[in-house]
This record gives structure tokens, sequence and C-alpha cells, in this order.
């Protein structure tokens, strides 16, 4: 068991090692002097946050609104149906997108117009995540900071490894977003990649949400039942289990393990906020699992 | 073309009016749609960009900057926002006299329905990356398919196609695809499913010189072709035995208009995704103010439905901005209460109809 622990932290550290190489190799050369910032991804407003940027962002997608608490910072709507011209009209002088930024005529639009434009991966793994950050805060100069999130980040990743201690739990990530029922997160999405951060192992074998039937979840029996929920105060985890008290016989229902999180800092991939919380939740998943 | 002095007679008084009339609105519309947009140019000098334009002159002091927002982002948009309303408003008038049928747009043979599930098929399942040409294309060729399929259903041994079998057949297909465009909602990833919402508001976002020239060209195409064959619509509002005896092949007629109708609609769809209402409501609207004569129906509703579609995107640029409305959400709610108000104001005229 510990072999295989240290050859995935190996291969990880490696992993790491090569995603900075090409992170170096395509960040702009000159840093941008950026006073009126727009960002249309949410992961980007809070790395731009964590950097010191935020009183510098001007305009923002719909995503990236409850980030932030200024009252100056104008709303551009969903970030895959921007309006060219109204990006343009607000003159920036940096705009950080991501790879979901649309549509394509727009963003032709903003390149056209030489206005600086960087646009970030969706981040699925915590390499993703620390290679934006240095990405960003190279083209902002402010490479200091950007490293020190990204330590802070690591000590995370590893307090999480060092919790579970070689445990392999198996795990499903639900979103009960109303009362119609549950969909279950399977590969390619945030929630996989949270349960992967986690150090678990996702029962989903099918690619995408799909809605499930309780049945079906009862007899995966999953060790730990991640449930993602609106930010806006909508059910606990009580009031999940009062609705599916047959949850409760579930491995994770018998240990306590069924944990709601808050989904809005999953929607644009694995953010700064999403290791955080999964540095929580890995305080309080494998804590009683001994 | 010895009918046509059965046909009732054109309001000739009017007719010089109306097109002077709706010639103003369409200029004025127009410079409205180059001078408004989320950024606030000064009007005057944007008018004089227009002359400069086009006079080569230099009268303008508006910066390279303001100028590119002008000429590459809002004359594409004012451009395929004239010809995808003239194109929709068209087909729509032709439909209706095609099937003497004042409900019916083209959605009713079937084109809208394989269109959306044309699209689907491609978002959900084709690559991503390539959606930009597989979706117009998928769209396109899925209108194509439903609309030969449905007339094909609606063809009786002896050759002849009865209308309200065609008509029940295009339902037939509308809930069948309808029905797998479900599936495809179902099975698809959140980002596709986002993708397939937006694109059955429709949006004149995408205007590029691909969708513009391909507007442009099927746009002039059928105006010339519908009105070569306006006459004989004008005969198919007698029926279709009386059109026979008229002297009109019926059957060819229905088979050219239907596929022709298609091709347009299948075209619109794809540079624009599904815009509603235009279709329908214009050509009511000219009719109710002008008569059914086809000659001047379907001019004025190209021309009426150009405008219509440009101050609806207009104020799908302006309402909310800097977001920006999907104009098809903007023709349902202006043209759905504005239909209610015209049938009530005609309704007495139309119950006796």
């Amino acid at each position: 068991m510990s072999q295989s622990k240290f050859s995935r932290l190996n291969t990880r550290k490696l992993f790491y090692g090569v995603l900075l190489l090409i992170t170096a190799q395509i960040t702009v050369a000159e840093p941008v002097h950026a006073e009126k910032i727009i960002s249309v991804d949410s992961n980007a407003t809070e790395i731009l946050l964590a950097l010191d940027f935020g009183s510098k962002i001007i305009a923002t997608d719909i995503t990236s609104e409850p980030l932030l608490t200024s009252q100056n910072v104008k709303q551009l709507g969903y970030h895959r149906a921007l309006s060219a011209e109204a990006i343009l009209s607000l003159q920036p002088d940096l705009i950080v997108g991501s790879d979901h930024t649309g549509p394509a005529p727009t963003v032709k639009a903003i390149q056209n117009a030489q206005i600086n434009f960087i646009q970030l991966n969706s981040p699925q793994t915590i390499a993703d995540l620390c290679s934006n950050i240095q990405h960003l805060a190279k083209a902002l100069d402010r490479e200091k900071t950007g490293q020190q999130l990204i330590d802070d980040i690591q000590r995370k990743e590893t307090a999480i490894s060092d919790h579970h201690n070689g445990s392999n739990l198996k795990m499903v990530f639900l979103l009960d977003l109303n009362d119609r029922g549950l969909s279950q997160a399977g590969r390619d999405t945030v929630g996989h990649a949270l349960i992967n951060v986690l150090d678990g192992q996702n029962i989903s074998e099918f690619n995408g949400y799909q809605s499930v039937s309780l049945e079906s979840i009862l007899a995966m029996n999953p060790d730990v039942i991640l449930v993602g929920r609106h930010s806006n105060g909508a059910p606990e985890t009580e009031q999940l289990l009062s609705r599916h008290p047959l949850l409760k016989n579930t491995a994770a229902g018998q240990t306590k393990r069924i944990i709601s999180i808050d989904a809005s800092k999953l929607i644009a991939g694995l953010s700064i906020s999403a290791v955080q919380q999964a540095d929580q939740l890995a305080a309080i998943i494998y804590s009683s699992a001994r | 073309m010895s009918y046509t002095k059965y046909l009732p007679a054109s309001l000739h008084g009017w007719r010089r009016g109306i097109w002077l009339v709706m010639g103003m609105l369409l200029l004025v519309t127009v410079l409205l749609s180059i001078i408004l947009g989320p950024m606030t140019l000064p009007a005057k000098q944007s008018l004089l960009s227009i002359i400069d334009q086009f006079l080569g002159s230099e009268l303008s002091q508006l910066n390279a900057f303001q100028k590119t927002i002008i000429w590459e982002l809002r004359w594409p948009r004012t451009l395929l926002a004239l010809f995808i309303g003239a194109l929709l408003a068209l087909c729509g008038a032709v439909t209706q006299g095609l099937f003497r049928n004042p409900l019916a747009d083209p959605g009713i043979i079937g084109v809208s329905s394989g269109a959306g599930l044309g699209a689907a098929i491609a978002i959900v399942l084709l690559p991503a990356s390539l959606s930009y040409l597989t979706t117009p294309v998928a769209a396109f060729l899925g209108g194509l398919i439903t609309t030969l399929l449905v007339y094909r259903l609606a063809q009786s041994q002896n050759g002849g196609t009865s209308v309200l079998i065609l008509l029940l057949a295009g339902v037939a297909i509308a809930a069948f695809s309808g029905a797998i465009i479900g599936f495809m909602t179902y099975i698809a990833n959140d980002i596709a499913l986002r993708e397939l919402t937006l694109w059955g508001m429709g949006t004149l976002n995408g205007a590029n010189s691909t969708s513009i020239w391909l507007s442009v060209m099927t746009c002039l195409c059928l105006l010339v072709f519908y009105q070569i064959q306006a006459p004989a619509l004008n005969a198919f509002l007698l029926g279709e035995a009386e059109a026979r005896h008229l002297g009109i092949n019926v059957e060819k007629l229905k088979l050219q208009l239907i596929v022709v109708t298609a091709i347009g609609v299948g075209v619109a769809v794809s540079a624009t995704g599904i815009i509603g209402f235009i279709s329908l409501v214009v050509p009511h609207l000219v009719r109710m103010t002008m008569g059914t004569d086809h000659r001047l129906l379907l001019p004025l509703s190209a021309l009426t439905g150009a405008v219509l579609l440009l101050m609806a995107d207009i104020g799908a640029r302006v309402l909310l901005a800097p977001v920006e409305l999907p104009v098809g959400l903007v023709t349902a709610l202006i043209g759905a209460p504005f239909f209610a108000f015209l049938l009530i104001q005609q309704r007495k005229r139309l119950s006796t109809l």
C-alpha cells in the first residue's frame, strides 16, 4: 500500500514539473499593466482576487458575481454567450477567460481588437489549477504572491493525503438542486475532479451528470456521499435524508459521511475554494473513518 | 397567364404609399442599428462614418477602434438580421398560402423540428471543437430530410398530395423528432445542454461572411422564384381543384414550393438557430393591412420581416446591455402580444371568414 502511494506522489510531482515547464513557455512575455480587468470565468476571478487584483475588476460573467461584493462591477451575462461590443465598450486592458469563453465570433473580435486576452484551461486537477495561477501571476507580475498561493494549495494537497492514509473509499457526488431527484456526477465533471482530489474512488462509470434512481445508489453502496447544493441555502444533509431516508442504509449513511457542499464553487472547474473545501472535507471524511 | 384577371384586384392606391413608408422605416432601422449598441458612440460621427464607407470620404472623426465596432460588429449583424428576417417572413407567407391555413408556418412541414433534431445531434454527439461547422450543416440537412419525409408520407397512390395528411404527417414527424431531441437533452452533458438551449432561442451573434452571403443569395433567389409563382399561389387560394382548372400543375408546384421553402428555412435556421414568430406573424400583419394578393404580399412580407427582425435585434443588444438577449426571445416577447392585439382588433372581420 505504501509503495503505491509513494509512486503516485512521485508521478504527481513529475506532472507538476512538466506542466510548469509548459506554462513557462506559453506565458506572455511582457507583464501586463492592468488597471481595468474583465474576468469572464469564476475560477479566474477567484485567482485574480487572491492575487489582489479584485479592485481592478470592472466587469465579470454571471458565475463570478457571487465572488465580488463591489457594486461597480458590470455584469456581462453568461460566459458562453458574451457580447463582443459590450466587452470592447468597457475598454479593458486585460480580459481573462477560459476555454469556455464564447461564442467564437466574440472571441475573434476580442483578438482582433488587440486587447490582452488570457484564456485559461478549466482545471480538472490541482496541477491544472496551479499552472493557471502561475500563468496569471506571471502575466500580472505577481509571481511571488502566485507562488505563495501554489505553495498553500500544495500544502493542502499533502494534508489531504496525510488524512486519508492509504484508505481508498468509494465516493459519489450528487447534485440535489431541485425536488425532482438526484443527478450523479460521472467522469469529466468537477464532481469527479473533487473526488480525485480527495483520493477517493468515483463509483460512476459514465460521463457527465446523469439522473439516477435511489435504488442504483443503494446498490453501489458508497462510503461517502457528497451532495452539491445551491449557495443560497437549499437542502442540507438533514433535509436530504428526510426526503430520501433510504440513503441512511448506505455505508455513507451509517458512518455519517453524507456531506453537503457548496456547488457554486465548482462551476468553472477545480477552483481555489474547491481545494479549500476538499481540505475541510478530508478532515471530516477521514476522521470518521478511523 | 389568363387566370390573373379573375383574381382580386390589388390595392393600387395604397401600393406606392406603403412601399414608401416601409422603405423609409427600413432605412431608419438600419441607421439605428448602426448607431445603437452597448458601446456609446457619437451618433452624428457614426452616421458620417456610413457616408465615408460608401463614398470614400473622410468626414467622420471616429478613431480606428470605433470604426471597427461599427463595421466589423454592427454592420454584419445588421445585414444578417435583414436577410434572415426577410427569408423567414417570405417562407412563412408562402407556407400559409400553400396550405391555405393561417396557422401554418414553416414548422408545420417539419423544417424546424428537423433542423432542431440535426442541431441537437451535432451539439450532443459530435465533437464540440467542430460544432461551429457541424451544427449549421446538420441543422440544414435535418430540415431538408424531414421535409422530404413529410412530403413523401403525404403522397397518395395516385400521385396527389393531401394537404390534410401533409399537416398531420408534419405533426407526427415533429413529435418524433421532439422525442429524439428530448433523448439527446437527457444524455447531454451540462455544457452541451446549455448550448442546446441557447441554440433553440436563436441569436444573430454568429454573423460571419459565409452566413451573410449564404442568406443574401438564398433570400434573393427565393424572392425571385416566389414572385414568379405569386399568381399561381393566388389561384391556390381558391382551392386546389380550382387552381388545377386554371391550368396550374398543382403537384409540381407544391413539391417545388415545399422544397424551396425547406431550403430557405434551413439556411435561416443554420445561420441563427431558431427564431420564432417572424414567419408566423409578419405575413398576417401584411395580409391584414394589404389584402391577400401574393404579388404584393410576398415582397412586402420580406420587407416587414427584415425591419422587424432588425428592430428585435437592436432590442436584444441594447435592452439589458452589456448582457445580450437571444433575439428569438425578443421576437416572441414582442410578437406574441402584438399578434394578440391585432387579433382582437380584427376579431369581427375574421370571425366571418
